[in-house]
This record gives structure tokens, C-alpha cells and sequence, in this order.
């Protein structure tokens, strides 16, 4: 395993620029996933790390030995591909066999190997079936193995979950994670997935436009979002976003309701007009107040629920924007009412809306 | 009219319409080989005798023992294997390199003529080719033969390799590189076993394309490079031609054809389908 | 792997046919265009020399070329009109995919592929004006065969005939292939529309195959051009006479039967600046196609 830097990687295809100088450090061992919604430059980062795109400006470090020049069969990695990307000629073992078999590995090391990667992953009753014979999880499952069989120092994984049907990437995604535990492999995931990142990574990287717009663990991604675009892309159902004007420690929503922040801000300028993020936990009814401290009631206007059996979530017209409650599953309102709901001061987001930075 | 009746007819129609276009294609065939096993003077009667005639096999006889011929067919056969070797392998590489790599140097030169020598009549070139040939010692010399179909059939292989290369993912071939595979273990191991439905289909075609060969043949070829085609095209004569003998040869160049048609039907549709486009 | 390396091994693998492509191809057509600016025939006196135009203004002026000219371009429309109206009908045929007509996939491509020497003699055996198997049907409808070979104009009908016979296969499987990669989307749309079969022949395939149909009739004018093997045995090299010279038999007979080696070139070249537009043709609805 190896330690792995990014420093200030950039990439153009010819004078479009995708990826604007990306800095990232990746411990021995951490399991870093790459987030950001398509086109964000996601894929084309982890190509970069694997030698399958040039690098146009920047410098990539694995290991202490800068490469950038390495060609991909010298950077002792391993890949899981979106469509995985078996070879459909070849059977289950030459598939997991082949890296080692380009590596010069002696046949009998190379069985051995296929046996347990096969016993690893539940693998052993298929090693002589073509790929087209599979089903589409044993076929993620094989990729896995084919990655695993050679000891890289580094793994890829590019949305290795996005062909499998919900239930199926649920389970696969909890098995990627017993895996990372048992076997500790550094390695990047690429998703666009904010919920496969929040689950599986040490360390996530949310990316916008070609840069990062923030890393950190998932806790501080979704509890201190540095930015607008962190809050929102991070959290399901989405963040709640209501413009509103603060002054002192008071916020006034544009139907003139009014909240009070839980600490004064630092800034002690005066009136100014600010963006408010409320997660859809932190606003809620009666019925679960106990569980959060409670603000002044806001008046929500009521438009629709939706119930998933632990929660239902209420939604409805608050201050000119449309907000998303968690609440109780019991409760029941009628179209057209009006619902009293409470926001929790201590989990306020700021944001300054011109730069769409947190204040 | 009611829907199902209308839908009665149109079936009916349509299979009339099959029938007698598959009557027209294989009479000429039935025909020839009719004709190469009858007695000369059922050759010319009238009304023809289709079927009820005393075959003989005098025509072929006299056919092989024609001085030459096995030389004749020994030539076609070496030319088609030779030429066709030669030229899928050489257009599964050029197909590989232009379909794989968007931008290189000589992509587009390589293109243009390609186009070129599909679209330029191979007669223009004879007269220079027959000096150079000549000049080069090389002239009625299956060497040259084999060249020259090579060159002529690769604009077809190229574009049908092409077609192939295209369908196979590109993932795999990045998969092989991060497993640690060269650009020639690529080649090998992951890419050319997927390509081979590709290159039956590309050999079978460029082999009838050569075995059917003339032009070249007629003008670059003398006594001792003489292939099939322009040893049957020697029955022309003004008047009361040598049918009997003539259809043998023909039997001869067509047969194997025929059986390789419907042996290796699968591949040739879908070479066809796939991308013989520009023909 | 990087960019460059890529490039380089391209360039590798397509070496090989770049030599082949230069000795057969390159150097023949500048060896043409030399020829065509001397004076050379085979077997001369005199030394050969610079004639600058002579042989193209020669060769232009020459009665025998315009025929030819206008032979070819006779063959290549009649050969359009019967192929292609033929040959779209059995795509459209094979299409429908009724039971038992897989087979027919392959007896009718059977044509395409026989060698046209064979096929070009057979023919010619079965259009013997007094032993010929198709005067003799035609006697059976009380019809008198024309001398098809004696001829300008029923050897004309004769080559396209046999032309026709060899090339339908190529235009069925084009338009089949092209019909199969349509998408059922619209067909289905003009059926719960109310369209009949032929409308939506009309207003929904036709249209939505147009372009190949354009490449297909840009490649039968190219091998229109090139026609050689067919006329070389069924007309015996142009016969009656000249009535049936194309283009190309013109080169062949003065090239080698002449031996006027550079006028040859020459109408060689005149040829390829011929089939020019055609080509510009063909690239722009090959490159619409896909």
C-alpha cells in the first residue's frame, strides 16, 4: 500500500479545461471516494491516477515517486470499471488470473491466488463460466476479485456500483466496506452518489466544476458544509435553503417570520441578506420536539407528505421556498392547512449569498 | 378488406416475390453445372433438357487434362490464400490503429486513400503496373498477384475490421493496461480473440473477392502466374463456342463458392450488415 | 499509456499498408500521370518524348471516347433503374422476417459472390440468339428473342441484365442492414396513426433510409465507371464493334490492344477526374450515414 498526492493536477481536452489543479493527499490505507455530480471531473481525476489520461499540468505522487510518466501497467494499481470490463473470452479464473499472468506470476502461485480470491468473494462455483453466463452481481463481484488477485498498492473504483439495481448496490456497497476493513486497501472511489460516499469513505472529496469544493470526513461534509454546493449535494432529502435577511443574532424570512440563531455571529455588521440551510431533521412538528431544541414555532404552509414508514417527511411553502420536515410517522394534515413546525437553532447553515460561502 | 386477409395476401405476394427471385439467382448456377455434365449434343438442343439428359463427366475430364490447368487451379488456390493472409492481417492492424486512435499523422492521408483505391478504376493503374512489373522482373509472378489483390481488397477489410474493432469496449483494453498488459499482450490476449468472428468474416470476403479476381490477372499475369478466371475467360470465341468444357470451368471456379456461401452464411451476413456499407 | 506512445504505435501499425499502398497504388498513378504527358507505345521507333497535353486533347478529341462516355453512363443509369427498385423491394421483403425466408437470405446473395468471368460466360450462353435458353422461353410466350449480342442496344440490355443479376444482392443486403438498424419507434408511431403499409413506406422509411440509399447509388456509379470483367466476356470486349466499349474497355484496348501506352494514361486520368465528384459525393452521404 502507498501513500498518494495530488498536487495542483489539471486536465484539458485541448482548450476545454476539465479538472482545475486538484491538491489531495491520500493516506496508506484510506478509502477515499471522489463525489461530485457528472461533469464535475470526477472520472477524469481517477484516469489520471491510473495512466488511462495524460496529465496536462501538475503532478501526481504515488509512493514517494512522482508519476505522471508511468504508463498505467507501471503504477501497480487495480481497477473496478463501471461496466467492469471483463474479458468476455475468458473464464471467471483467467479473468482474476490475468493481472498475475502479466506479471509473470508461475502458474501454480496464480491458482492458488484465483482459489482464494475466488473463496474471498463466494466466487468458487463459477470459475469456469464465461462472464456472459453471470449475473450482474457475481459479474461486480469478479471485477472485485480481478482488482484483488494482484496485491496493487493502490485500488480504483470507477462507480463500480452504478449497473446494479438498489437492493443489490445496497449489499455490494456494505461488502466493498467489510472488505476495506479486512484487507485495508488504499483506495479512490469514484460516485456520483452522495449516499455511497457518506457510507463507504474515510475521507470525501466533493467536487464542482473541475475543484474541489471541499474534503473531509463525511461527518464534517455534512455537518459544516464549507459551501452551498457541499450543503446541497450532500444529504437526502436535500438541504433546505431560505433566503432571509440577519440582523443581530435574528433572522427574518421574507414572510416576515422570524428566527433567532442559537449564538450570535461573529460579524457584527448590521442588516445583511443571507441564505439559511435547515437539514430536514433539524425542522420538525410537535410530535417530535422533544428530540430537538426548540425555536419559535415557524407557520409552514402545508403542501404534501411523504411517508417511508420510520418518518414523513412534510412539505411545504415556507418564506417564498419550498422546505422538506422530517417529522413523526403518525402525523396527518390536510391540503391547504398551515403546520407549525420548529427549526433547531443550534444547526443553522449560513451562507453568504454572493459567493455561496459559509458565514 | 379485413386486416388479417389483407395481411394473407401480402404474405402470399411476398413469398411469390422470394421464389422467383431466388429461381432467377440460382438458375444461371443449376445451369452451368447442368451443363458442364451433359453430352455435347444435349448442350444444343432445343427445347433444352433440364433434367432428363445422360450426364457424363467428358467435359471435366478434358477440362483437366488441358495442358496447365493444374497449374491453373494451384495458382488460384496459392494467390487466394496468399492475398488473403496478407491482407486482413494487414487490415486488422491498420483497422485497429484507426479506429483506436483518434489524431496520428498518417490517419488521414491513410483514409484518403484508401478511399482512392475503392473509388480509383484498378484499369488506370495496369499500364504503369505492367512497366513496373516488368521492369522489376516480378511480371506473371504470383508474388506480384498476391500483392497487388492484397492492396485492392484493403480499403474493404479495413472498413469491415474497422466495424469490428469498434464493438469491442475500449474499458477492456484500459482493464489489460492496468493489469499490468503490454500493448502487444493487449493485442493478443484481449483484443484479437474478440476479433476473430471479424476476421472469418473479412477472410471469407477478400478471398472470393481474389479467387474471383481478372482484371489484374488478364493484364499481369502470362502463361505461368495464369489463374482460374482468365483461363475461363480463354473459351471466348466468336461463334459455336466450346459450351460443355467451358461450363465445367466454370463449375469449377463457382462451386467451391457455393459451398463456402452456405457454410459460412452466418459470418457473411453479418459481415455484410456490419459495416460493408461501402461495399 | 500516454498520448504520444499511442500515436507512434499507430503509426507502426499501419505501416505495412502504407508500402503497399505506395508500390501499388501511389507510384502506379504518378507512373500514370508521367505516362500520360509523353508519347510512349509499345514496341515505337522513335524515342519517346514530353507532349505536354497532346494526349489528353488527342484522346478528347477522339470520337470513341464520347461513345464510351456515353456507353458507361447508359449502363450505369439503366443498371440504377432496375437495381435498385429491385433490390430495396426484397429488403424490404426480407424484412419482415416472415417464416421460412432466412433462407433466402443466403441463395439470394449467392449472385454477388460467384466469379463474374463464370457468371459473364453463362450468360452469354444463355442469351444465344438461336440456342439460347432465355430466346427459347421466350418463344414458349410467342415472343422472338432479339440477336441480344448483335446489337447495340439489345447488348446494352443484355449487360445490364447480367450486371443487374450480380449487384442486386449487394443493394438488398445494404438497405436489409440499414433497415434493421432503423429504429421501430416511428413505424410503430405511423401504424397507430393510421398510415397504410404503403404510406408508411412512403413518408417513413424511404426518408429515414435516404442517405444510405444516396451512398448505395454513389457506389454503383463508381462501380459503374469501373465496369471491365462483364463487357470483357459477354460482349467479347465492347462488341458488337465498339457498341458496347465502356470507359474502361477504351483504356484496356488502347492500352493493350493498341499498345498507345500514354494515350492509355491518359484516358486513364480523364477517368479518375471523372469519378472526382462522384467521390466527393460518396464521402459526404457515407460520412451523413453513420
Amino acid at each position: 500500500m502507498v501513500d498518494v498526492s495530488l498536487r495542483g493536477l489539471s486536465k484539458s481536452f485541448g482548450s476545454h479545461p476539465v479538472v482545475h489543479g486538484v491538491d489531495l493527499d491520500i493516506q496508506d490505507g484510506e478509502f477515499v471516494v471522489l463525489v461530485g455530480p457528472s461533469g464535475c471531473g470526477k472520472s477524469t481525476i481517477l484516469r489520471m491516477v491510473a495512466g488511462l489520461e495524460d496529465i496536462t499540468a501538475g503532478e501526481l505522487i504515488l509512493g514517494g515517486i512522482m508519476a505522471n510518466d508511468l504508463s498505467p501497467k507501471d503504477r501497480n494499481l487495480a481497477m473496478v470499471f463501471q461496466d467492469y470490463a471483463l474479458y468476455p473470452n475468458m473464464t471467471v479464473a483467467s479473468n482474476i488470473g490475468f493481472g498475475l499472468k502479466m506479471n509473470k506470476v508461475p502458474a501454480e502461485a496464480r491458482e492458488r491466488r484465483i482459489r482464494e480470491i475466488a473463496q474471498l468473494l463466494q466466487l468458487s462455483d463459477y470459475l469456469e463460466r464465461k462472464p456472459r453466463a453471470l449475473s450482474g452481481g457475481q459479474r461486480q463481484r469478479v471485477a472485485m476479485g480481478r482488482a484483488l488477485a494482484r496485491s496493487a498498492q493502490l485500488f480504483l473504483f470507477d462507480e463500480p456500483l452504478s449497473n446494479l439495481d438498489a437492493q443489490l448496490r445496497t449489499e455490494v456497497r456494505t461488502q466493498i466496506k467489510i472488505l476495506h476493513q479486512k484487507l485495508g486497501m488504499t483506495s479512490i472511489f469514484v460516485t456520483h452518489d452522495q449516499t455511497e460516499a457518506m457510507t463507504l469513505a474515510d475521507k470525501i472529496v466533493c467536487l464542482h466544476g473541475g475543484k474541489i469544493a471541499q474534503t473531509g470526513t463525511p461527518e464534517e461534509l455534512y455537518n459544516e458544509p464549507k459551501n452551498l454546493f457541499v450543503a446541497s449535494f450532500i444529504g437526502s432529502p436535500q438541504i433546505n435553503i431560505i433566503e432571509a435577511e440577519l440582523d443581530g443574532d435574528i433572522l427574518t424570512l421574507s414572510d416576515g417570520q422570524t428566527l433567532s440563531l442559537a449564538q450570535k455571529p461573529i460579524a457584527k455588521s448590521s442588516k445583511r441578506r443571507v441564505l439559511v440551510g435547515i437539514r430536514p431533521e433539524d425542522i420538525t412538528d410537535e410530535s417530535r420536539i422533544g428530540t430537538i431544541n426548540k425555536s419559535k414555532g415557524l407557520r409552514v404552509d402545508y403542501l404534501i407528505s411523504e411517508t417511508l414508514g420510520s418518518d414523513t417527511f412534510i412539505i411545504g411553502q415556507l418564506g417564498g421556498a419550498r422546505v422538506t420536515a422530517r417529522c413523526a410517522p403518525t402525523v396527518r394534515h390536510m391540503p391547504g392547512s398551515t403546520v407549525l413546525l420548529h427549526a433547531n437553532a443550534e444547526r443553522l447553515h449560513l451562507f453568504d449569498p454572493e459567493t455561496g460561502r459559509r458565514m | 378488406m379485413s386486416f388479417a386477409r389483407r395481411k394473407r395476401i401480402s404474405a402470399a405476394l411476398s413469398y411469390a416475390v422470394l421464389l422467383l427471385a431466388a429461381f432467377l439467382s440460382l438458375f444461371p448456377v443449376f445451369w452451368t453445372i447442368t451443363t458442364s455434365i451433359k453430352q455435347r449434343a444435349d448442350t444444343f438442343v432445343l427445347p433444352p433438357k433440364f433434367i432428363w439428359f445422360d450426364p457424363t463427366l467428358k467435359n471435366y475430364s478434358a477440362i483437366f487434362h488441358t495442358r496447365g490447368f493444374g497449374q491453373i487451379y494451384l495458382n488460384t488456390i496459392l494467390v487466394t490464400l496468399g492475398s488473403t493472409a496478407l491482407c486482413v492481417m494487414l487490415s486488422t492492424l491498420a483497422a485497429y490503429a484507426l479506429s483506436r486512435t483518434p489524431r496520428f499523422v498518417s490517419r488521414a492521408p491513410l483514409e484518403i486513400s484508401l478511399v482512392l483505391v475503392r473509388a480509383i478504376p484498378a484499369i488506370v493503374l495496369m499500364v504503369p503496373l505492367f512497366h513496373i512489373t516488368s521492369q522489376l522482373g516480378v511480371y506473371d509472378s504470383r508474388v506480384a498477384l498476391i500483392v497487388m489483390y492484397a492492396t485492392i481488397n484493403m480499403p474493404f477489410a479495413t472498413w469491415l475490421m474497422s466495424s469490428f474493432v469498434g464493438q469491442v469496449p475500449v474499458a477492456l483494453e484500459q482493464s489489460a493496461a492496468i493489469d499490468g498488459a503490454g500493448q502487444v499482450a493487449t493485442f493478443w490476449y484481449v483484443v484479437l480473440p474478440l476479433l476473430l468472428p471479424g476476421i472469418a468474416a473479412s477472410t471469407i470476403f477478400v478471398a472470393l473477392f481474389t479467387w474471383n479476381e481478372f482484371l489484374i490477372p488478364v493484364m499481369l499475369a502470362g502463361n505461368s502466374a495464369k489463374t482460374l478466371p482468365v483461363f475461363i475467360s480463354g473459351f471466348i470465341s466468336a461463334r459455336n463456342l466450346d459450351w460443355g468444357p467451358m461450363a465445367a470451368a466454370s463449375s469449377l471456379a463457382i462451386i467451391p463458392i457455393t459451398i463456402v456461401t452456405v457454410v459460412a452464411q452466418r459470418a457473411l451476413i453479418s459481415g455484410m450488415s456490419s459495416g460493408a456499407l461501402k461495399g | 499509456m500516454s498520448e504520444s506512445t499511442r500515436r507512434r504505435s499507430a503509426e507502426f501499425l499501419v505501416a505495412p499498408s502504407w508500402v503497399l499502398l505506395l508500390a501499388v497504388f501511389a507510384a502506379p498513378i504518378l507512373a500514370a500521370l508521367y505516362l500520360s504527358f509523353r508519347n510512349e507505345t509499345l514496341g515505337a521507333f522513335s524515342a519517346p518524348q514530353f507532349v505536354g497535353f497532346g494526349n489528353y486533347i488527342a484522346a478528347l478529341w477522339d470520337p470513341r471516347f464520347w461513345d464510351s462516355l456515353r456507353t458507361t453512363l447508359t449502363l450505369i443509369a439503366i443498371g440504377l433503374l432496375i437495381q435498385l427498385p429491385v433490390g430495396v423491394a426484397l429488403a424490404i421483403i426480407l424484412e419482415k422476417n416472415l417464416r421460412g425466408t432466412r433462407l433466402f437470405r443466403t441463395v439470394l446473395v449467392v449472385p454477388m459472390l460467384l466469379t463474374p468471368v463464370a457468371v459473364g460466360l453463362i450468360w452469354r450462353f444463355m442469351f444465344d440468339a438461336d440456342l439460347g435458353v432465355i430466346n427459347w422461353a421466350l418463344s414458349l410466350v410467342g415472343m422472338d428473342g432479339p440477336n441480344w449480342l448483335g446489337a447495340r442496344w439489345p447488348a446494352i440490355a443484355a449487360i445490364s441484365i447480367v450486371d443487374s443479376w450480380q449487384s442486386v444482392p449487394f443493394i438488398m443486403l445494404t438497405v436489409l442492414a440499414a433497415l434493421a438498424n432503423q429504429s421501430k419507434g416511428p413505424l410503430e408511431a405511423a401504424a397507430i396513426d393510421g398510415a397504410t403499409q404503403l404510406q408508411t413506406l412512403f413518408y417513413v422509411t424511404l426518408p429515414s433510409i435516404s442517405n444510405v440509399l444516396l451512398v448505395i447509388i454513389t457506389i454503383r456509379i463508381i462501380d459503374g465507371m469501373k465496369m471491365f470483367d462483364l463487357i470483357f466476356i459477354v460482349t467479347s470486349k465492347g462488341g458488337p464493334g465498339t457498341a458496347t466499349q465502356t470507359l474502361g474497355m477504351l483504356v484496356y484496348n488502347t492500352g493493350f490492344g493498341f499498345f498507345q501506352t500514354s494515350r492509355a494514361a491518359a484516358l486513364g486520368i480523364v477517368m479518375v477526374v471523372l469519378i472526382a465528384p462522384v467521390y466527393v459525393l460518396w464521402r459526404k452521404a457515407d460520412r451523413v450515414s453513420r
